[in-house]
């Protein structure tokens, strides 16, 4: 019964991105 | 105790499975189909009460109920998408100083627009040599400019492309200036005019990757693009490049004639010594943008060439190795490493471009007028970068501000708004929605299917994307 109760991809970690110019890229993550 | 949901999450069905998709964050996970209606029933905020629904709704017994609840509760939790009595997982901030994405910032030269074929998606649009192309020493001058402007994330890369680059009677000469400034350099060519000597020659650059034009495994398919007898030529050279110990990769450019050619150019590039490969969808931008090529060239729908990779890809590790640094591997990177974008990065030194004549554009998407930012003929590359509206103008493009469909979109910081230089050549508007957008946006949900199949898809690469984010976290 529980087969059907399945995580397939437990998906990404969060990353965040920001451009931001001369600094090139800014990043924040959380977890 | 009480929970809630950070925000309502989209969701997707196929056969008996979900795709979840948390839009803000972005986070996104697969489950069979049965894990996406226990989400439905986090609205209820007890989880006492969450779980006595599950155990009536899938007749479970109330100890298998909570395990089931317990797994998806934690899952959400730790990844910041569920309040626990008012308690969150914050994501916290810092500014490390490298690519997210594993690709180098690069400087594209286009050295001359003359080039020996005259290719019907061509998006620099070459064919005959311009009246004011640059010298030498004009070329020499923007590589010593570029190592030294104060950039954070300098440009490591410097990609020399044309026309066809070999067209140049200094090619090798400006290979050599570049390599000695210490920038990995690379050579886009279709590899038709390399003499033996030059072969030798280009032998001795160890920071050397040469971008080869193969777009197909037999004369009918590369021919097709490249002009009669070219396959013999470029496929000859590439052999011979490879068993001088240089580093070839191979750009195969896909439309609807040659996308069932794509194993089997993998495997000739692979017995020809190739080490790299990638797969390129045909693009609106240049001659790709004419009524002409469209009625020879059809683009494949993003789906079916995303699937098609895959399905080549999947059993065999060798063609994944190969593949490792291609647009498609880029691709399932960014949506399996959950990467938050808010732009495509235009504006930034990510990938600027200069043309022949020596007018610089933000990228080789945007080399057209309305973009030109100005002249390193006769102007400072670091006046232009400092002082640009246009570039002060693309910088502020923001996928929250871009427009209302984009802000709203479930799968915006996975997009952010995609090719904003192919959307303007097409729509004139750098702010619209993408005129793919549709297709796009289904895209990224098919890649996240591909994932659900095969979540291990170039797993070495997110785990690099991560080791490289955990070692900034910690400095």
């Amino acid at each position: 019964m529980k087969s059907r109760f399945i995580i397939l991809n437990r998906g990404n970690k969060v990353v965040i991105v920001l451009t931001k110019e001369s600094q090139g890229v800014m990043y924040y993550r959380g977890q | 105790m009480s929970i809630f949901l950070t925000e309502k999450p989209s969701m997707y069905f196929r056969n008996d499975n979900a795709v979840i998709i948390f839009p803000s964050k972005p986070y996104w996970f697969s489950a069979t189909k049965e894990m996406a209606d226990i989400i439905n029933f986090f609205h209820l905020t007890d989880p006492g009460k969450i779980i006595s629904k599950i155990s009536d709704n899938f007749l479970l017994s109330q100890e298998d109920a909570k395990e089931i609840y317990s797994e998806i509760e934690s899952l959400l939790y730790s990844s910041g998408v569920l309040k626990i009595d008012e308690k969150i997982i914050e994501i916290d901030s810092y500014t490390p100083n490298f690519q997210v994405t594993d690709v180098e910032n690069v400087l594209v030269i286009a050295a001359t627009q003359q080039c020996n074929m005259s290719c019907p998606m061509c998006y620099a649009m070459a064919k005959n040599k311009l009246s004011n192309e640059m010298t030498t020493d004009e070329i020499k001058n923007i590589v010593d400019q570029v190592s030294k402007m104060p950039w954070q994330n300098n440009i490591s890369r410097i990609a020399l492309t044309g026309g066809e680059f070999f067209m140049r009677s200094d090619a090798i000469d400006i290979i050599e200036y570049v390599h000695t400034h210490n920038f990995y350099v690379q050579v886009n060519t279709n590899a038709t005019l390399l003499t033996n000597n030059q072969i030798k020659k280009l032998a001795s650059f160890e920071k050397l990757n040469m971008s080869i034009s193969l777009d197909g495994s037999i004369p009918s398919t590369h021919d097709f693009i490249r002009g009669k007898g070219s396959f013999e030529v470029t496929t000859k050279n590439i052999k011979s490049l490879c068993e001088h110990g240089i580093s070839v990769a191979i750009n195969m450019f896909i439309h609807a004639g040659n996308i069932d050619d794509i194993e089997k150019t993998l495997e000739l590039s692979d017995s020809l010594g190739v080490k790299g490969f990638n797969c390129l969808n045909m693009m609106n931008v240049g001659r790709g943008n004419l009524k002409k090529t469209k009625k020879i060239l059809t683009a494949v729908p993003l789906n079916e060439f995303y699937h098609k990779i895959f399905s080549i890809i999947k059993y065999n590790e060798k063609f994944q190795k190969m593949m490792i640094n291609s647009t498609f591997a880029n691709q399932i990177m960014g949506i399996s490493g959950g990467v938050k974008s808010y732009s495509c990065g235009i504006g930034t030194n990510r990938a600027i471009y200069v043309k022949a004549d020596g007018t610089l554009y933000p990228c080789a998407d945007t080399a057209i007028q309305n973009f030109c930012l100005g002249n390193l003929k006769t102007e400072k590359l670091q006046d232009i970068w400092e002082n640009s509206k246009i570039l002060k103008n693309l910088r502020s493009l923001n996928i929250d501000t871009l427009n209302h469909k984009c802000a709203t979109c479930d799968v915006r910081y996975l997009c952010a708004g995609n090719c904003r230089g192919e959307n303007f050549q097409t729509t004139k508007n750098i702010k619209s929605p993408h005129f793919k957008c549709d297709e796009i946006h289904d895209s990224i949900i098919e890649l996240m299917w591909i994932l659900t199949e095969e979540p291990d898809l170039f797993k070495s690469k997110v785990d690099n994307l991560y080791s490289k984010i955990n070692y900034a976290y910690s400095v």
